[in-house]
């Protein structure tokens, strides 16, 4: 990382993060998602056996033999959370980017940063990077606080077993820095265009849809997460950031910004 | 220090600036006078190596603009219209970040840091977020930050627009300050006054660049082209006299004196004193009118319309 990018990244933390709005979006989110998904987990400790007869239709799958149905239960919770912990690295990043791009246009201050020797591919880096870090931050944080209270929470070393998988370790870790990326690279193509940051959120807030599709195809036991989707969702979301990468460099030009961002 | 040759700029079928050839020298104050959408903007920016050039070539400080871009921008400062300032964060935070986009090392910056907001006296401001600024403070600081790298070549665009007469006295000290050090300015303004005060020549842009002079003869492009007659007497009967003589334009005629408009001053005055002396005037002086920089520019201006 240049010094540049350094400078970039410490800036844009310095001016975004003054923001209370910026804050509540990249705070707020994970705290409950951590909240909820520990609330439920202990919840489910106390279900009485009434509550658990619908687990028999997960029972029957292979990644489940071997669990009372008690452990069942906080497996297929925590899978359903663990789905939506996927959902900040996506929505973080959008807020963080919007405010920052949106900001500059509205503040005019892109024109005298353009006129400095910096080359465009370092903002891009540093923007790009300034969104990511805190949103990889917090949703590992989270993560990790989840997968402690997991462990307080969990009816059984099976249960915790399943629930926080190598599997998941791996999705946190490669899919979020990727959903993260295609976050931030999707606000630099809308903050072309769009002069409220809240507009380019709403605009990107379509990017949930394929997030609550996986979760859904994981609840109705259409899709299991395992070694061979995270590959395959790896691969098809490393294609989808090029692609996007490739639009945003072209957007991402000193002329184009000038001339051509309203 | 700055040479265009044939510089234009098209936007689809739009030319903004259209075939401007222009040479400014080491430490000359330059300023751009036109009417808004004249392409003084858009000859910045492609001066600045903002944006490209369709056709022609430009070099500054001896680079040329599109092929050495960042040798360019390295020896440029630029205030745009707007500050353009960081809202958030401090005074000393805006410059020193920019301090940073310029690799100037940390020693350094806090000299020029300081050197900046006290020439500027911003020095009781340097911890206060950019935006409880007013309006002029925030000119000052995006002056401040476009003279960090104490660059070769400065473009302001509008240094003065919308400030408080204090404030735009400030900046123009600051500028004749900058001037007098010996920096090459390009200077964007509808402030006729103040392109009269600051500028060593003036290019008049309207896409294409109309006159190229220096104020004053600017002002004598149109100070030879009126003549002030002074008479003894009424002189009413004088303006029939004097619009008959083939090469004068115009008359206005006030008591005792006579505005005459006229073809080749030089060549046509003793004319006009012999004419007017036959008629039984007795004439006491004549004199050159003196145009404004405005009028001049006006001139120029909409004869370009027609």
């Amino acid at each position: 990382m240049t010094d540049k990018v350094r400078a970039i990244v410490a800036k844009e933390w310095a001016d975004v993060f003054r923001n209370r709005m910026v804050i509540m979006l990249v705070a707020v989110p994970p705290a409950l998602m951590v909240v909820l998904s520990l609330g439920v987990l202990g919840a489910t400790r106390s279900f009485p056996p009434s509550d658990l007869d619908d687990m028999q239709m997960f029972m029957q799958q292979p990644s489940f033999a071997g669990l009372t149905e008690m452990e069942a239960a906080q497996v297929v919770m925590a899978q359903y959370f663990l789905t939506l912990f996927l959902l900040m690295p996506l929505i973080i990043p959008v807020s963080i980017a919007a405010y920052s791009i949106v900001g500059e246009k509205v503040q005019r201050s892109l024109e005298p940063l353009l006129a400095t020797p910096v080359e465009t591919s370092e903002l891009l880096l540093a923007k790009c990077l300034a969104a990511v870090l805190p949103a990889l931050g917090v949703t590992w944080l989270a993560f990790a606080i989840f997968v402690l209270g997991a462990r307080v929470f969990a009816v059984s070393d099976a249960a915790f077993g399943r629930m926080v998988s190598p599997v998941w370790i791996l999705m946190v870790l490669v899919i979020a820095p990727l959903m993260a990326t295609m976050g931030v690279l999707l606000s630099v193509i809308a903050s072309s265009r769009l002069n409220d940051p809240r507009a380019v959120e709403q605009g990107i807030g379509v990017l949930v849809v394929p997030v609550l599709g996986i979760f859904l195809a994981q609840m109705t036991g259409l899709l299991t997460i395992n070694y061979l989707t995270l590959t395959i969702g790896a691969l098809l979301l490393l294609a989808v950031d090029a692609l996007m990468l490739r639009a945003a460099v072209k957007l991402f030009d000193r002329e184009a910004i000038l001339t051509r961002w309203r | 220090m700055i040479e265009t040759k044939d510089l234009t700029r098209r936007f689809e079928a739009f030319t903004a600036v259209d075939h401007v050839t222009l040479s400014v020298a080491a430490g000359e104050v330059f300023g751009f006078l036109g009417p808004n959408g004249a392409g003084k903007t858009t000859t910045v920016r492609m001066l600045a190596a903002l944006i490209g050039i369709t056709e022609g070539e430009a070099h500054v400080a001896g680079f040329r603009v599109g092929e050495q871009d960042k040798e360019v921008r390295r020896r440029i400062g630029i205030l745009t219209e707007s500050p353009g300032l960081y809202d958030r964060i401090s005074v000393e935070a805006n410059l020193r970040f920019f301090a940073r986009m310029h690799s100037i090392d940390r020693t350094e910056e806090d000299r020029r840091v300081d050197k900046y907001l006290s020439l500027l006296m911003l020095q009781e401001k340097r911890r206060a977020p950019a935006a409880t600024l007013s309006k002029g403070m925030k000119q000052k600081l995006a002056l401040a930050r476009a003279m960090l790298h104490e660059p070769q070549v400065l473009f302001l665009d509008e240094p003065t627009s919308g400030l408080d007469p204090e404030a735009a006295r400030v900046v123009r000290e600051f500028i004749a300050e900058l001037r007098a050090e010996g920096r090459t300015i390009i200077l964007c303004t509808h402030n006729l006054f103040e392109a009269d005060l600051l500028c060593d020549r003036i290019g008049v842009i309207k896409q294409s660049l109309l006159k190229v002079d220096t104020p004053a003869g600017l002002r004598a492009s149109l100070y030879g082209q009126k003549v002030e007659v002074r008479l003894a007497e009424d002189g009413a009967e004088m303006a029939a006299v004097v619009g008959r003589l083939p090469f004068v334009t115009g008359v206005e005629q006030e008591p005792g004196k006579l505005t005459v408009e006229l073809r080749d001053p030089d060549g046509n005055n003793p004319v006009l004193v012999r004419a007017l002396v036959e008629a039984g005037a007795l004439v006491r002086y004549v004199r050159p009118v003196e145009a404004s920089l405005e009028e001049a520019y006006l001139a120029l201006v909409a004869e370009a319309g027609r």
